[in-house]
């Protein structure tokens, strides 16, 4: 470590991260006479480090910054055990692997999807914006590592788009592309799908090298309102096996079908004991309560059963906290749900959890999405729920 | 008193008494307003402003054998205990979060002449409340004694004042909740350190608390060094700068 690198650690607090101490600490420091330059070009980097790559918040982030500054890598420690086990390595060779290779120029850990032949495909969920200004576009990015398919072959992205306003284009880029901000369409994508809320749809390309792709995902056309929407990936290669395979056309969106996602309401029953709801949370601010509400009618079950959410938050920097009540129930916009039936909070992003309730006989309820209250106000991010029910 | 390759021993007087003070400022602030809204960490306060203790009590400071200056021992557990009970009734020495390298009590040799010596100590420990628990960073402290007399000149425990210096957990029916924070002041002191004091042989502050640090945690083995250190060296050398960026302190249990 010391030979290689110059090692620094820094306390989030420091730098304005926790977003509730902010105040108390900047008051401190005007009393004591001190300050902190966090236009550092050192600090900019870190800060930017945490809000890069398609993954977001971990208490501990390891940055890898070169000497001009420039972000070379970024593990999450709340990543660590999943990434140590999708790669059979221990955490200390795991970790060495990850120095290696910032070093070696792949940028670990900064939204790059690696897929390899053991794990050929990654799920994303995230966010996407709709712009706001005219030919400004607010791009989200993925970037893919197909470099372990030296043979080349077939990319799909199978995608989601949440039931929120703003329809979205998908763009794939190749990995050097630099995504212009103020490019209408872009010129020299490989290929591309739009869709509107509740849409599925599928891009695949061809390639005949293992190489750097990027997914590039905005809401495609100004509107006079922001519009965030939430969208889930399912990123995968089929491996070519001798002979690279063909470039297979984008298909014309209106070919593939359209199959929407949940409504608002979700009714389950003996025929459909689960549904799946892809949607978007906001942060209330610290006392407050702002609901993305899920009416579940689960009535169909006379002799009662199990509900269970299993709830995935989306890789934006907001936490979520979800609360279950009874349907009749008017939910809270401050305070404390006390009169939730139950409730699971401060799932970080990239986290998953599941809302487990036992109920006697079939009933309405509402599922209650928000914000933790440690996030900014206002702040999103995506989430998934599978809502199902195990009868009794 | 003086023993071969310049180590020296360190005793004390158990006749003597010492009047030791204790403090704890309130909470200034916390990530989840929990010093607002659980009772016992917003009211958490010394539990004995005053207290008289035999001498023997800070025996358990001192090393049993012959010790040179840089050199470090654990303390005894008896005795740290005796004295965080001024502060809290009821300190544990086992923390409850323990990766490993949290555990341990530590004493190393500053500095000596042939009148003084001072020890520098770390100590992990907790505070058991009725409804959760108090961690703080560390408490770190000096013990100056009288090496003819054998009496405590001057003595500290206190947790530094860094922007996060605990960690707490608050036990309600869902479970412990998590929680950093700020406490101004928390100590117990007895004397006033002695000013321009000329040792024979002497380490500096900062490297006596390394040598501490290094007992606790493996990667004090790697060459930490600040933000506009790195500025300055990463472009001169042109080495990657390896950044670990945590919500608390690395090199304490504030987190």
């Amino acid at each position: 470590m010391n030979e290689n690198f110059i090692n620094i650690w820094v306390a989030n607090s420091e730098l304005g991260r926790i977003q509730s101490l902010r105040e108390p600490i900047a008051k401190r420091r005007e009393r004591e006479g001190k300050t902190f330059d966090t236009s550092h070009p050192l600090v900019q980097a870190m800060i930017k480090g945490w809000k890069t790559g398609s993954k977001k918040g971990s208490p501990v982030d390891c940055l890898v910054i070169a000497p001009d500054f420039a972000l070379m890598g970024r593990q999450m420690v709340n990543e660590l055990r999943e990434d140590c086990e999708r790669r059979g390595l221990s955490r200390r060779e795991y970790y060495l692997t990850f120095l290696k290779e910032t070093l070696e120029g792949k940028e670990p850990g900064l939204g790059n999807i690696v897929l390899t032949r053991e794990h050929p495909w990654q799920s994303v969920l995230d966010l996407f914006h709709t712009p706001t200004v005219e030919n400004h576009q607010d791009w989200t990015v993925v970037t893919i590592d197909t470099t372990p398919f030296e043979k080349g072959g077939t990319l799909t992205i199978d995608i989601e788009i949440g039931r929120e306003e703003g329809e979205a284009a998908f763009y794939l880029f190749d990995g050097d592309r630099v995504l212009s901000t103020t490019e209408d369409v872009p010129k020299d994508m490989l290929t591309w799908v739009w869709g509107e809320p509740g849409d599925t749809r599928q891009i695949t390309h061809s390639f005949d090298r293992g190489q750097l792709f990027k997914l590039g995902v905005t809401g495609p056309w100004m509107k006079e309102e922001a519009c965030i929407n939430a969208f889930r990936t399912k990123i995968s290669v089929s491996e070519n096996q001798e002979e690279p395979l063909e470039e297979k056309p984008p298909e014309p969106n209106e070919d593939i079908p359209n199959v929407p996602l949940s409504e608002l309401n979700v009714l389950l029953d003996s025929a459909q004991l689960s549904q799946e709801i892809l949607d978007v949370f906001r942060a209330p601010g610290e006392g407050y309560q702002d609901y993305t509400v899920v009416n579940i009618d689960a009535t169909a079950f006379e002799g009662g059963g199990t509900l269970i959410i299993d709830v995935h938050v989306g890789s934006a920097h907001t936490s979520g906290s979800f609360d279950l009540f009874d349907g009749n129930t008017e939910l809270p916009t401050e305070g404390y749900p006390a009169n939730a039936l139950t409730s699971m909070w401060g799932i970080r992003p990239n986290q998953a959890g599941q809302i487990r309730h036992l109920f006697a006989r079939g009933k309405v309820f509402k599922f209650g999405a928000t914000g933790d209250w440690s996030g900014e106000k206002g702040q999103t991010n995506a989430f998934h729920a599978k809502i199902s029910v195990e009868e009794n | 008193m003086k023993t071969l390759q310049n180590q020296i021993t360190l005793n004390l007087n158990d006749d003597a008494e010492v009047n030791v003070k204790g403090f704890i400022a309130p909470i200034e602030y916390t990530q989840y307003n929990f010093h607002v809204e659980w009772d016992e960490l917003a009211n958490l306060r010394v539990a004995e402003p005053e207290k008289q203790y035999p001498a023997s009590v800070f025996q358990a400071f001192l090393a049993s054998e012959p010790v040179s200056v840089g050199e470090c021992w654990e303390i005894q557990e008896e005795g740290i205990l005796t004295l965080l009970k001024q502060l809290h009734p009821n300190p544990r020495l086992k923390l409850t979060i323990d990766s490993g390298d949290s555990r341990g009590l530590w004493a190393c040799l500053r500095a000596y002449n042939d009148e003084l010596a001072e020890i520098v100590f770390r100590i992990h420990a907790e505070f058991i409340m009725e409804s959760g628990k108090f961690t703080p960073s560390q408490f770190a402290g000096h013990l100056v004694i009288d090496r003819h007399q054998e009496r405590v000149i001057s003595f500290k425990i206190y947790v530094p004042p860094t922007t996060i210096n605990f960690d707490a957990g608050w036990t309600r029916d869902k479970g412990t909740a998590a929680e950093i924070g700020f406490c101004p002041k928390m100590e117990i002191s007895a004397g006033t350190p002695s000013q321009n004091v000329e040792f024979i042989a002497a380490i500096t502050q900062e490297k006596a608390e390394r040598a501490l640090s290094s007992r606790f945690y493996k990667f004090q083995k790697i060459n930490w060094v600040s933000l506009e250190e790195a500025l300055e060296m990463a472009p001169a050398q042109q080495k990657p700068i390896h950044v670990i960026s945590v919500d608390g302190p690395l090199f304490d249990e504030g987190c």
